[in-house]
């Protein structure tokens, strides 16, 4: 008996029925997929780190009173190198002229990357590489924002030779910071990917799960 | 779709809202993970009757190789995004009931097999561990929580079609 290839509800099956192969075809060519393309991102983590953390840098400057911020590679991560803007409010507690290097490890923001291409590879989409192009660009954004979150996080970190703290977000604000370090960490590489597949890839699959 | 799309936002966000709350943390995510962590460490002690278990930290004696589940190694979050795709989704409860159970059993066994993966790659080789932690496993259980939609999915039934006037 020929099977329903085309994922999406269908008549009277229960929970108990067989689990369509196409589903698991698709789950097994994912797999095989992100082997191909986390190896491919792990050995483009330089360039794509410094994009990333670039684009981290710019958010940076709009968070936190930062006057400059620019990436640099320290093998096997990237780092931000950052001097705080003294024209602040907080100019009297901030130092002139110095740079300080934050840690800024792009790739655990970025694996979404391998992920969303993969399961655009796994579902044979069309178009696959504008949609991959574009699905990067949003990924890359995202993950720049979460890791701007997590550079102000440490820039809070930074003392004095007093010990004082040179700069803290307030409450609300250390709250998003953390929410956002959160969200870029956790959601934006995982579900976002997918939420992006299921809606670029509406010409096919999207039609028959979005029917009813 | 976009009905879905932005249903699907608010119970994901509404939910880690929850879950990042005192209370959430207390009542939820706090004797969850304790819960996990109990598993996995009688899990792993089938394997391995040497492995020693001390609260939710797992050490192999052999190596001193320990792991710690903590709250973010529960499932919890993969958990949360299914349920917020089951719950968008236009189905009758008990095919969203059905698929919640399934959905979390699945997601659960499968991060079981997470946590277990992790304990012994981490005593072959740490620099794997590193990678399978922190980006090729949270891809695996994300992909699992999809799957698992898509073959819920296919358990609904159709929508009724308008007939021709």
């Amino acid at each position: 008996m020929a099977e329903d290839a085309s994922p999406g509800p269908r008549n009277g099956a229960g929970l108990s029925g067989a689990a369509p192969r196409s589903i698991l075809g698709f789950a097994a060519r994912a797999i095989a997929w992100g082997i191909v393309f986390f190896a491919a991102w792990y050995a483009a983590a330089q360039p794509l780190s410094l994009a990333t953390a670039w684009c981290s840098a710019q958010f940076l400057k709009v968070l936190a009173p930062v006057d400059r911020a620019h990436p640099e590679w320290k093998a096997p991560r990237t780092a931000l190198l950052v001097e705080f803007d003294t024209s602040t409010a907080y100019q009297h507690r901030l130092p002139r002229g110095i740079e300080y290097e934050v840690p800024a490890d792009a790739l655990k923001y970025t694996y979404g990357i391998p992920f969303f291409v993969a399961l655009l590879a796994a579902s044979r989409a069309r178009r696959l590489a504008m949609k991959a192009l574009a699905g990067t660009a949003v990924l890359v954004v995202l993950a720049a924002a979460g890791l701007a979150c997590e550079t102000a996080l440490t820039l809070g970190t930074l003392t004095d030779a007093t010990g004082s703290a040179l700069w803290k977000a307030g409450g609300a604000t250390a709250t998003l910071f953390a929410l956002g370090y959160q969200l870029g960490t956790l959601i934006f590489p995982t579900v976002v990917p997918a939420a992006m597949w299921v809606g670029m890839d509406g010409a096919s699959r999207g039609k028959v799960i979005f029917s009813a | 779709m976009l009905r879905f799309g932005l249903l699907f936002a608010a119970i994901v966000v509404a939910l880690f809202a929850a879950e990042l709350t005192p209370p959430g943390q207390a009542w939820v995510v706090d004797p969850w993970t304790t819960g996990v962590a109990r598993v996995a460490t009688t899990l792993a002690q089938v394997f391995d009757r040497d492995v020693i278990a001390t609260g939710p930290t797992l050490t192999a004696p052999g190596t001193g190789f320990s792991v710690t589940i903590l709250a973010g190694c529960n499932g919890l979050e993969a958990m949360i995004v299914l349920a917020a795709a089951i719950l968008a989704y236009p189905a009758p409860w008990r095919y969203r009931l059905a698929g919640l159970a399934v959905g979390a059993a699945a997601i659960q066994v499968l991060n079981l097999v997470r946590i277990v993966s992790l304990f012994y790659l981490g005593q072959w080789n740490m620099r794997v561990f590193e990678w399978a932690h922190l980006y090729a496993w949270q891809a695996l259980i994300m992909l699992d929580a999809l799957v698992v939609w898509l073959l819920w999915l296919r358990t609904l039934p159709r929508a009724p079609e308008t007939a021709p006037a």
